[in-house]
């Protein structure tokens, strides 16, 4: 069975290249992983990015928060071990495990000046998910490969509610993460050729595959 | 080098000159003008010394002139000639842009590039075309060599032997007869000049 | 182990990508000397790769039939004429006297004869496959490994006429060639022939072909996946650690480039 098939040109990127992409990704541009606000994170830079306190009334400068996450590690299908239930791994799907430290600016009692006194106070959750690759296409070699998550699962939490809570938000948070990662098909065919895509991307034999034709 | 032009006698030229009396012709070789006292110097002038007129009828002599690192030079430098020999000047190979002959016999001067008496230039035509010629001097004098492609059905043989025919124009004063001639490539011309005012044969389209 | 990056294309990929690797060759130029006969001979041309077709055979040859060479050449040759050196010797009648010039030498140069030729050949050649990590960029070429044909079309007749042709006229332009124009055609027109001209325009051709090499892939080690995008958005990069290229046959035959990262 030849690699083209029907088309002109195929490429393909393995489980091992995507997270090494991902890893080139996240190791240049880490503040993608790390959001807070004062006094967690005081400005916007290449490490980490400043985000707005959760506004409440009777809180005085909003509650302080970060979210902090460590790289996504990616599973192509076939699945390399048994996921947490419910998830399953299915053709064209990916599982992503990454962890994520969530950490509240906890306000108790008062400084000599009459001030409101913030203690951290942070958790880490092992957070396991299921998406699919997604296609932008613009023009000839001009357009990348960006990841969906479709299904998150925070282990170990209860009561089953609260679970249902973190598994929505984190789902949002990696959505918006993933939303910024852009696999250009330069690094899925290596720059060989110009892509006019016409398949895929699907995700097979532990690869992310797509086809089309040369300009 | 191959330009109608009697000022420079070139290696297709030859210019001569019949000596009718007896007496020493001393002259130089230049590219330039020359004045006659520049002859005084011995060792930068050639001679021809004619004496009486011989038993045996007219000769030709030649003169060879080359050019080397002390410039343009005769051969034989000091020639003894009867009254009414011809003597003729023509260059070799080493010269490469011609020469005059200038000097003086007596009060008469003798001039390539202004000819006056029993004198003769020619010229090998090398190549077809109309050659309208004139005195560069201002007399006048003009005429026309219309010079023709060999004949095509001419054999390498017949082309040859035309080549060693001449072809005379007698110029008399300002006139030359006959004023037109027609030739074939690789022939000579030959200008007979007697009674002239000091003449070149020049080709009209160099003194344009 | 399989590799982290497979990139692939079928014959019908391959043919446009040489077209661009054609383009991207340029026009090369090259120069030398020869003879055509007797006569010296030297050279200088340009010439460019358009066309052909692709055949891919595994394990790493690509066979392509039908290239075209299209070429322009300036031919200088050297045609020493003193062979037709000939002696007027003229004796006329003059009011003077009878006269005899001193002799005419009429010496013919040595001429040199430029001529210029257009044309194209055509060539099939098998390419072989060379991957090199050079000054920190990755190549993968195909060069040329042997010459299965080599057409030069009607070129060599239509060189011969152009040679005559630029000899006729040197030849006019010369002084005093009128009186033995016949002899010396006579003797260029023996000089060489048909034969000699191939024998000439084959290497000059050639040339061109020899070490001929197409660019098919060519990237730096430390590849850009993402640029720059200030201020808080460093270029993203990886390293290219291993590269192969070869061509397999798995119902269609594909030319096959592996990547590691």
């Amino acid at each position: 069975m030849s690699l083209t098939g029907t088309h002109h040109a195929f490429a393909s990127i393995d489980e091992r290249g995507v997270n090494r992409a991902l890893q080139a990704f996240f190791g240049a541009r880490p503040h993608y992983l790390h959001y807070g606000s004062a006094p967690f994170v005081t400005g916007n830079s290449i490490t980490e990015t400043q985000v707005s306190p959760i506004a409440f009334p009777g809180v005085a400068g909003g509650i302080a928060y970060a979210i902090d996450l460590t790289i996504p590690v990616v599973d192509l299908y076939p699945p390399d071990g048994t996921l947490p239930p419910p998830l399953v791994l299915g053709p064209d799907q990916l599982s992503l495990t990454t962890q994520v430290t969530i950490t509240i600016g906890c306000m108790a009692g008062s400084d000599s000046d009459g001030k409101g006194r913030i203690t951290p106070v942070k958790t880490t959750l092992d957070v396991v998910a299921i998406g699919h690759p997604v296609s932008v296409y613009f023009s000839p070699g001009v357009g990348f490969v960006r990841f969906a998550v479709d299904q998150v699962l925070v282990e170990n939490v209860a009561p089953p509610s609260l679970q249902a809570v973190l598994d929505c938000l984190i789902k949002m948070i990696l959505n918006a993460v993933l939303s910024s990662v852009e696999l250009p098909f330069d690094i899925v065919d290596a720059g060989f050729f110009k892509l006019i895509l016409e398949a895929g991307p699907t995700i097979a034999d532990n690869q992310i595959e797509i086809w089309g034709d040369v300009s | 080098m191959t330009a109608l032009d009697s000022r420079v006698i070139s290696r297709i030229n030859c210019f001569a000159h019949r000596f009718s009396a007896p007496g020493t012709f001393r002259y130089g070789l230049s590219l330039l003008p020359v004045p006659a006292s520049h002859h005084d110097d011995e060792t930068r002038v050639q001679t021809v010394i004619v004496g009486v007129q011989a038993v045996g009828g007219q000769r030709t002599h030649y003169v060879t002139v080359s050019s080397g690192a002390d410039g343009l030079s005769a051969s034989p430098a000091r020639l003894e000639v009867s009254a009414g020999d011809i003597v003729a000047w023509s260059a070799d190979k080493s010269v490469r842009f011609g020469f005059r002959v200038r000097g003086a016999m007596g009060d008469d001067v003798l001039d390539s590039a202004a000819l006056r008496t029993e004198s003769i230039f020619t010229h090998a035509f090398g190549l077809a075309g109309s050659y309208e010629w004139t005195d560069a001097n201002g007399s006048g004098l003009s005429g026309r060599v219309s010079v023709m492609m060999p004949d095509a059905s001419s054999t390498q043989d017949a082309r040859l032997e035309q080549m060693h025919k001449g072809t005379l124009v007698h110029v008399t004063g300002s006139q030359a007869e006959p004023a037109h001639v027609e030739i074939t490539v690789g022939q000579t011309v030959v200008w007979a000049v007697e009674r002239a005012p000091g003449v070149t044969i020049t080709d009209r389209s160099l003194l344009q | 182990m399989p590799s982290d990056l497979i990139a692939a294309i079928d014959q019908t990929a391959a043919n446009t990508l040489l077209g661009a690797a054609e383009s991207a060759l340029g026009t090369l130029s090259k120069s030398g000397s020869g003879s055509l006969g007797p006569l010296g001979a030297s050279w200088s041309a340009s010439g460019s790769f358009t066309g052909g077709t692709v055949a891919l055979s595994p394990p790493d040859t690509i066979a392509i039939d039908g290239l075209e060479i299209d070429y322009s050449l300036s031919l200088t040759l050297s045609i020493d004429l003193s062979f037709l050196d000939i002696h007027i010797q003229i004796c006329i009648p003059t009011p003077f006297g009878d006269f005899c010039l001193p002799p005419i030498n009429i010496d013919f140069p040595t001429i040199s004869v430029t001529v210029p030729f257009s044309s194209s050949a055509t060539l099939s050649a098998d390419f072989g496959l060379d991957v090199h990590l050079t000054a920190g960029t990755w190549f993968v070429d195909a060069v040329i490994q042997s010459i299965t044909q080599l057409d030069l079309g009607a070129a060599a007749v239509l060189l011969l006429t152009a040679i005559g042709a630029a000899i006729s006229v040197a030849l006019l332009a010369i002084p005093f060639i009128g009186l033995v124009l016949s002899l010396a055609v006579a003797f260029i027109t023996a000089a060489f022939g048909l034969a000699d001209v191939t024998g000439l325009l084959g290497p000059i051709v050639s040339a061109f072909v020899s070490g001929l090499t197409f660019n098919l892939y060519q990237q730096p080690q430390n590849f850009q996946v993402l640029p720059a995008a200030p201020p808080y958005n460093p270029a993203v990069m990886v390293t290219l650690a291993a590269v192969a290229a070869g061509v397999q046959a798995s119902g269609k035959n594909e030319l096959v480039l592996s990547v590691d990262i």
